[in-house]
């Protein structure tokens, strides 16, 4: 019977947390990018860097908007660095962010800071 | 036995018991601290908690590959030990010539470490045209001395007069081992269980010789190949450690009563 109870219960959380991947699993990152005075920074590229077992490899880059904000979409990797540069600005140090699981949607706490020139 | 001295009992086996326990909570909270484990002084309460190294072990490698080829492994093994083991066993409590002689030929083949027989077992699964395969990684373990002989001390306990009948009653030899000793062996069993599947489950040397296909990795192969990849990752090494032990724990903890039975029964006789 402890065989049924410890399998049912295994079989309904690892359906449970199955589920939860499936709804969460779009592989977006979004943050924002501001400059060294903390003013939004408009056009900065934000690249998205893959951590493999040895390296970091670069998958996309994208453009921030109007008030600094950055989307990136299907992106799995679970373990990354992000990297904001701007012409007239230091890029921002490379920042390395983790994920539960692959493709999990992301909203960074900190903006990236550009370094002054 | 005197409070004071079941006290005094009780708190050795408790320290004793902590100090057995420390290398695998230390190993634990590493896997969850990713610390150095040089680090001077140690400390004792894991700080900044997270599963981030198990993330890593879940994508960075083939894990569930691994897994599954060591689930089909451990379970072509412990299916072979009980049937093995207890025809073996059951021969061995009946009466015929050369008993004494087989029994000691068995036991005597426990001294030989399995490192000394690797090559012709090697030879015989190539034979067989088994390398790189479950079967061929999981023939040198079908039947284990051990767990005859744990078997032989449950059937030995079985009154002779219930194999009897059963002989009356028109049981073939076989249906005496299903229906009559089986059922009266259960320790015996979870133990034949529990040995082999761990056993299986934390068989290296063998599977590295016989396994050439990565896809045909099992566990400990598969921490020896991360090893190689991630010498400087002390926190998910240490989190593919505990992927690993868990399921040998899970059952143990599931049967250890019997299995503490099973190695225990025949002790106490006469």
């Amino acid at each position: 019977m402890r065989y049924v109870w410890v399998a049912a219960t295994l079989m309904l959380l690892i359906g449970g947390c199955n589920l939860w991947v499936a709804l969460h699993d779009d592989g977006v990152v979004s943050g924002r990018v501001v400059q060294p005075d903390g003013q939004p920074a408009v056009g900065a590229t934000v690249s998205f860097w893959e951590k493999t077992l040895t390296t970091l490899e670069r998958r996309a880059a994208t453009q921030t908007a109007s008030d600094g904000r950055f989307v990136l979409t299907g992106q799995p990797a679970h373990h990354f660095a992000l990297q904001a540069e701007k012409s007239g600005f230091d890029a921002s140090p490379r920042t390395l962010y983790r994920r539960y699981f692959r493709g999990q949607n992301l909203v960074l706490d900190e903006p990236l800071r550009l370094g002054a020139p | 036995m005197r409070p004071s001295r079941a006290a005094a009992v009780h708190a050795t086996l408790g320290a004793v018991s902590v100090v057995m326990l420390v290398p695998f909570y230390w190993v634990l909270k590493t896997s969850l601290t990713g610390e150095n484990i040089f680090q001077y002084p140690p400390a004792l309460l894991p700080r900044a908690m997270h599963p981030f190294y198990y993330v890593d072990v879940w994508y960075y490698i083939p894990f569930v590959r691994y897994v599954i080829n060591s689930v089909i492994v451990s379970a072509i093994v412990v299916a072979a030990n009980l049937v093995c083991n207890a025809l073996a066993a059951y021969a061995l409590t009946l009466r015929f010539r050369g008993k004494r002689a087989i029994v000691t030929l068995l036991l005597s083949c426990m001294l030989i470490p399995f490192q000394a027989t690797i090559i012709p077992a090697y030879l015989i699964t190539k034979e067989l045209h088994l390398l790189n395969s479950h079967l061929g990684l999981a023939l040198p373990l079908c039947s284990t001395i051990v767990c005859i002989f744990v078997f032989k001390a449950s059937f030995d306990a079985v009154p002779r007069s219930l194999i009897d009948a059963a002989r009356i009653d028109g049981l073939a030899e076989w249906r005496i081992i299903r229906h009559v000793m089986l059922p009266l062996s259960t320790s015996a069993v979870a133990t034949t269980v529990i040995l082999s599947f761990i056993w299986s489950w934390n068989s290296f040397l063998w599977p590295l010789i016989v396994i050439r296909n990565p896809e045909m990795q099992t566990l400990p192969l598969g921490l020896s190949t991360f090893l190689s990849y991630m010498e400087n990752t002390t926190g998910a090494l240490y989190a593919f450690c505990i992927m690993v032990l868990v399921p040998g724990v899970a059952l143990f903890l599931l049967e250890q009563r019997r299995f503490i039975d099973g190695l225990t029964s025949g002790a106490t006789k006469g």
